[in-house]
C-alpha cells in the first residue's frame, strides 16, 4: 500500500489574504480598547484620590476646632490630637500639591491649583494659631492644676469664713465687724467663681484675673485689719484670743491661694495669647472651611478628558465589531466552494467501488484463484492492495496446511512426552512426600535436642549458683579460719603472759623461800641463844620456836606454790605448743580451702561458659527446628506444586490429544480453499 | 660417865677436865636443870643432837662460794671461811662419819661450835631445829643399838619424844678424838 495517498485537495489558486487582514485589524482594536479602559481607571483612581484627600482637608479643620477649644481647656489628649491633625493637614495638602509617587497621582494643576493655592494660604494662618496652643500646652496644663487646686483649698476657707463669722456673732458683738466678716464670705465666694471663669475659654481672661487680684488683695487686708485694726474702714481690732487664733489660721491657709493665683497671674499673658489663639482657630475656620470647599468642587468639575476617552472606546469597539463581521462572511464563502467539489468527487468514487467488489466477492466463498482488474482512478490503490492481499492469503492458506500437519505430528510426540512427565511427577510426589516424612521427624528430634538443651541450660545455670554459693561457703570458711588464726595467736600471746607472770610468782616464791630459811636460820640462832641465856631466854625460846615453825611452813607453803608453779608452766607450755599446732593446722585449713575456693571460682567460670555455650547450642537448635519447619512447610509447597503440576501434565497429554484432534479437523477445513494449481 | 683407861694420856686428861667442866659447866648452866636443849639434825636416818651450849652461831650451809680449800687436807675438812674476820675450819659431817659426801638439801645447815676455844663448823646435811627435853635424860640406861656404828661413837646420852629417839652427839667426844685432830693425809 505505498505510496497510494488518497487526496481531497482543495483548489490551490485562493489563499485567503482578507480573513488574515481582518484578523489583524480585529486585534488592533481589541488592544486598543483594553488600553483606553486601563487609562480610564488611571484617571478614576486619581480623580478619587483628589476628592479623597480634599474631602480630609475638611474634617481636619473641623477637628482643629474641636481640639483647638479642648486644649485651651488643658485636656492632655487634646493637644496630642491637635499635633496629629496639623500634621495630617499639612500631608494632605503636600500630596495634592506634588503628587503621590505610591499611587502615582499626578500635581494639581491650573483651577484645581489655584483654588489650592487658596487654601494653603489660608491654612498657614490656621497653623501659627494651632502653633500658639501647642507651645502653651505646659502652661495651660499648669493653670488647669492651679485653678482645680484653688477650688479644693477654697471650700475650706469659705467654710472656715463662715465659722469665724459666728463666733464673732457670739462674742463681739460690734455689728461693723459683723459686717466686714460676711463681706469677706462673699469675697471668698467671688475668688471661686472668678477662679473657674479665668480657666474657660471664651471669657475675658485679662478682666477676669485683674478683678481676681483685687479680690484677694481685700480679703487678705481685711483679715489683717481684723488683727490689727482700722481707722479708715472702721474695723475694731478683735481681741479674742480665740477669734485672733482663728483669723491668724484663716491667713495662713489664704497664703497657699495667694501663692497659687501669683502663678496663675504670672503664665496670665500665655493664657489669654491661648484663648485668642482658640478663638481665631474658630473664626479663620468659616473662611478656610469655603476655600476647601471650593477646592473640591474645582476637582470635581476639572477632571481629565475622561468622555473623550469613551468616545474612543466606542469606536474602536464599533470598528472590532464590522471586522468580525467581514471575517465571517468570508469564512463561509469558502466552505460552500468546497462542499459541490466534494459531492462530485464522492459519487466517482462509489461507482467504482461497487466495481471492485463485484470482483473480489468470490473471496468470501474462499476462492482465491480471482484477482482484481487495475484500472486509474479512487480504487486504483486499492485494487493493487486487495491484489497484494489474495496474494498473502493464498501463501497463508499453504502455510497453514503445512502447519497443522506438523502440529498434528508434534501433538501426538507432545502427548507421548506429558503422559511420561505425568509418570515422572507422580514418582517425583511420592519421593516429595517421602522427603516430607524425614523432614517432619527431623523436626520432632531438633524439638527434643532444643529441650534437652534447654534443659541443660537450666541445669548448667545452676550449676553456676552451685559454684556461686559454693565459693561464698569457702570464703566465708576462710574468713572464719582467719578470725580462729587471730585467736589463737592473741590465745597463745596470753598464755605466753600468764607462763611469765608464773616465772615470776616462781622468782617471787623463791625469794620468800629464802627469806623464810633466813628466819629459819635466824629463829634457831635466837632460839639457841634465848636457851643459853638461862631462865630468862625461856620465853623467848619459846618465840623463836614458833617463828621457826612458822618459816618452816613457810618454806612447806612455798614448796607448794613452787610445784604449782611448775605445774602452771608445763600446762603453759603445753597449751602454747597446742596453740601453735592448732595455728598450724588452721593455717592447713586456710590453705585447703582457698585451693578449694580457687577450684571453685574455676568451676564457676567453667560452669558460666558451659552454660553459655549450652544456651547458644539451645538457641541455635530453637532457630534449627524453626529452620526445619519452614524447610518442612515449603516442601509440603513443592509437594501441593508437584501435584498441581501432575494434574498439569495429565491435563496437557488429553489437552495434546484434543489438540491433535483438532489439528486433523483443521486440514479439513484448510482444504475447503481453492489455490492456483501452478502455484503449488 | 666412864673413863676410857686404854686411851691416849692425853685423852685421858681430856676425860678428866670435862668431866671437871660438867660439873661446874652445869652450875653455870640455867637454874631450870630439868629442861634440855639441844639442836636436832639427821644423818643417814639417826636423830642427833648438839647441845646449846657448843652451839655459837647457825648459818646457812651455802658457802662453798666463800669456802677456801686446804690442799692437802682430808676430804671431810672442806676448807677455810672467814666468819668476822676469824678463818674457822669447815668439816663435812657426814664425810668424816660415813665417807660420804653431805648432798646440799633446803635444812642443810652451817653450824658454828665452839667447845674449848676450839671454833669450827661442822656442815650438817637435815637441821630440824631446837629440841627442848624436861626430863632428866636417864642415858645410861638406854640401848644404844638403833643408831649406826660410827654415831654409836660419839653419841652419849639418849632422849625420847613421842616414840622417836635422839641421840646427843657429843662436840667433847668428837673434838678429843684424835682421828678428827689429825686433818691432814
Amino acid at each position: 500500500m505505498t505510496n497510494n495517498n488518497i487526496s481531497f485537495d482543495a483548489p490551490k489558486s485562493n489563499k485567503p489574504v482578507m480573513p488574515i487582514i481582518l484578523m489583524g485589524l480585529l486585534i488592533l482594536s481589541i488592544a486598543g480598547i483594553i488600553f483606553s479602559f486601563n487609562y480610564k481607571a488611571q484617571i478614576d483612581e486619581s480623580n478619587h484620590e483628589y476628592a479623597y484627600l480634599s474631602e480630609n482637608l475638611r474634617t481636619y479643620i473641623l477637628e482643629a476646632i474641636k481640639y483647638s477649644a479642648e486644649s485651651d481647656q488643658g485636656n492632655k489628649e487634646a493637644f496630642d490630637k491637635l499635633l496629629e491633625t496639623q500634621n495630617a493637614f499639612n500631608t494632605a495638602l503636600k500630596k495634592l500639591e506634588k503628587g503621590n509617587t505610591k499611587t502615582s497621582l499626578a500635581p494639581s494643576s491650573g483651577e484645581n491649583l489655584k483654588k489650592l493655592s487658596k487654601v494653603i494660604n489660608q491654612w498657614k494662618k490656621q497653623e501659627s494659631s494651632i502653633k500658639t496652643i501647642l507651645s502653651s500646652e505646659k502652661v495651660i496644663r499648669l493653670t488647669k492644676e492651679f485653678t482645680s487646686a484653688i477650688n479644693a483649698v477654697m471650700p475650706d476657707i469659705v467654710n472656715e469664713s463662715e465659722q469665724l463669722i459666728s463666733n464673732i456673732i457670739k462674742k463681739q458683738s460690734d455689728p461693723n465687724l459683723i459686717f466686714v466678716a460676711s463681706h469677706q464670705l462673699l469675697v471668698a465666694q467671688r475668688i471661686m467663681t472668678e477662679i473657674n471663669m479665668v480657666g474657660q475659654q471664651g471669657s475675658d481672661t485679662k478682666k477676669h484675673i485683674k478683678s481676681l487680684s483685687q479680690d484677694i488683695k481685700t480679703f487678705r487686708n481685711t483679715l489683717e485689719s481684723m488683727l490689727k485694726g482700722n481707722n479708715q474702714k472702721s474695723i475694731v481690732k478683735v481681741r479674742s484670743k480665740s477669734l485672733r487664733n482663728e483669723i491668724k489660721d484663716l491667713i495662713f491657709a489664704f497664703e497657699t491661694i495667694e501663692e497659687l493665683i501669683a502663678r496663675v497671674n504670672e503664665n496670665s499673658m500665655r493664657l489669654i495669647q491661648a484663648h485668642t489663639a482658640a478663638n481665631n482657630i474658630l473664626t479663620n475656620s468659616d473662611t478656610l472651611l469655603a476655600s476647601v470647599n471650593e477646592l473640591i468642587d474645582s476637582y470635581r468639575k476639572n477632571t481629565p478628558q475622561k468622555d473623550n476617552i469613551d468616545m474612543i472606546i466606542y469606536g474602536l469597539e464599533g470598528i472590532a465589531v464590522l471586522v468580525l463581521i467581514a471575517l465571517m462572511y468570508s469564512i463561509n464563502k469558502k466552505t460552500r466552494v468546497q462542499l459541490v467539489n466534494k459531492e462530485q468527487s464522492n459519487k466517482e468514487t462509489v461507482d467504482a467501488i461497487i466495481k471492485l467488489q463485484n470482483e473480489i466477492s468470490p473471496i468470501a466463498n474462499g476462492d482465491l484463484t480471482i484477482r482484481a482488474s487495475v484500472e486509474p482512478g479512487i480504487t486504483e490503490s486499492l485494487s493493487k492492495s486487495i491484489n497484494i492481499s489474495i496474494d498473502s492469503l493464498r501463501q497463508l492458506v499453504r502455510n497453514i496446511e503445512i502447519m497443522t500437519v506438523q502440529v498434528s505430528e508434534t501433538a501426538e510426540e507432545t502427548q507421548a512426552t506429558a503422559i511420561h512427565l505425568a509418570k515422572a511427577s507422580d514418582s517425583q510426589a511420592q519421593q516429595l512426600k517421602n522427603v516430607t516424612t524425614s523432614i517432619n521427624k527431623m523436626v520432632r528430634s531438633f524439638q527434643g535436642v532444643a529441650k534437652q538443651a534447654e534443659e541443660s541450660s537450666q541445669l548448667a545455670n545452676k550449676a553456676v549458683e552451685m559454684a556461686e554459693q559454693g565459693g561464698l561457703s569457702v570464703r566465708n570458711t576462710l574468713k572464719g579460719m582467719q578470725t580462729i588464726t587471730e585467736d589463737i595467736h592473741d590465745t597463745s600471746t596470753r598464755i605466753k603472759r600468764l607462763g611469765e607472770s608464773s616465772q615470776e610468782i616462781g622468782d617471787i616464791v623463791e625469794l620468800i623461800n629464802d627469806i623464810a630459811d633466813q628466819t629459819n636460820i635466824l629463829a634457831l640462832n635466837a632460839a639457841i641463844k634465848a636457851s643459853v641465856a638461862g631462865e630468862s631466854g625461856q620465853n623467848f625460846t619459846a618465840v623463836a620456836d614458833e617463828v621457826q615453825q612458822l618459816a618452816e611452813r613457810v618454806t612447806q607453803a612455798t614448796r607448794k606454790i613452787e610445784s604449782l608453779v611448775n605445774s602452771i608452766q608445763l600446762d603453759t607450755s603445753q597449751a602454747i605448743e597446742s596453740m601453735e599446732q592448732c595455728n598450724t593446722d588452721v593455717l592447713h585449713g586456710s590453705k585447703l580451702a582457698s585451693t578449694a575456693g580457687d577450684a571453685l571460682l574455676r568451676i564457676e567460670t567453667v560452669s558460666a561458659h558451659l552454660a553459655e555455650f549450652i544456651n547458644n547450642v539451645s538457641n541455635a537448635t530453637v532457630t534449627l527446628t524453626e529452620t526445619s519447619k519452614q524447610i518442612s512447610q515449603t516442601m509440603n509447597s513443592v509437594t501441593k506444586v508437584t501435584n498441581h503440576n501432575l494434574a498439569g501434565t495429565k491435563q496437557t497429554a488429553t489437552l495434546t490429544g484434543k489438540l491433535a484432534e483438532l489439528a486433523t479437523v483443521q486440514k479439513a477445513t484448510v482444504k475447503g480453499f481453492k489455490l492456483p494449481k501452478s502455484v503449488s | 660417865m666412864h673413863i676410857n683407861s686404854t686411851s691416849h694420856p692425853l685423852l685421858i686428861l681430856k676425860e678428866i677436865d670435862n668431866a671437871c667442866r660438867e660439873v661446874i659447866g652445869n652450875k653455870s648452866e640455867p637454874a631450870n636443870s630439868n629442861i634440855w636443849s639441844g639442836l636436832n639434825f639427821q644423818i643417814l636416818g639417826d636423830e642427833l643432837l648438839i647441845q646449846n651450849i657448843y652451839v655459837n652461831e647457825i648459818l646457812d650451809a651455802n658457802i662453798r662460794q666463800s669456802l677456801s680449800t686446804m690442799p692437802g687436807a682430808k676430804p671431810w675438812l672442806l676448807g677455810l671461811i672467814s666468819l668476822k674476820g676469824q678463818p674457822i675450819p669447815v668439816i663435812d659431817l657426814k664425810q668424816y662419819l660415813f665417807n660420804e659426801p653431805s648432798k646440799p638439801m633446803k635444812n642443810s645447815r652451817l653450824i658454828v661450835i665452839n667447845h674449848d676455844d676450839l671454833v669450827f663448823g661442822l656442815l650438817l646435811e637435815e637441821v630440824h631445829g631446837l629440841k627442848q627435853f624436861s626430863i632428866t635424860p636417864d642415858i645410861e640406861v638406854i640401848d644404844f643399838s638403833s643408831f649406826s656404828k660410827k654415831n654409836r661413837i660419839y653419841v652419849d646420852k639418849i632422849f625420847t619424844d613421842s616414840g622417836l629417839i635422839y641421840g646427843n652427839f657429843s662436840i667433847p667426844k668428837l673434838t678429843s678424838d684424835t682421828e678428827f685432830a689429825n686433818a691432814a693425809r
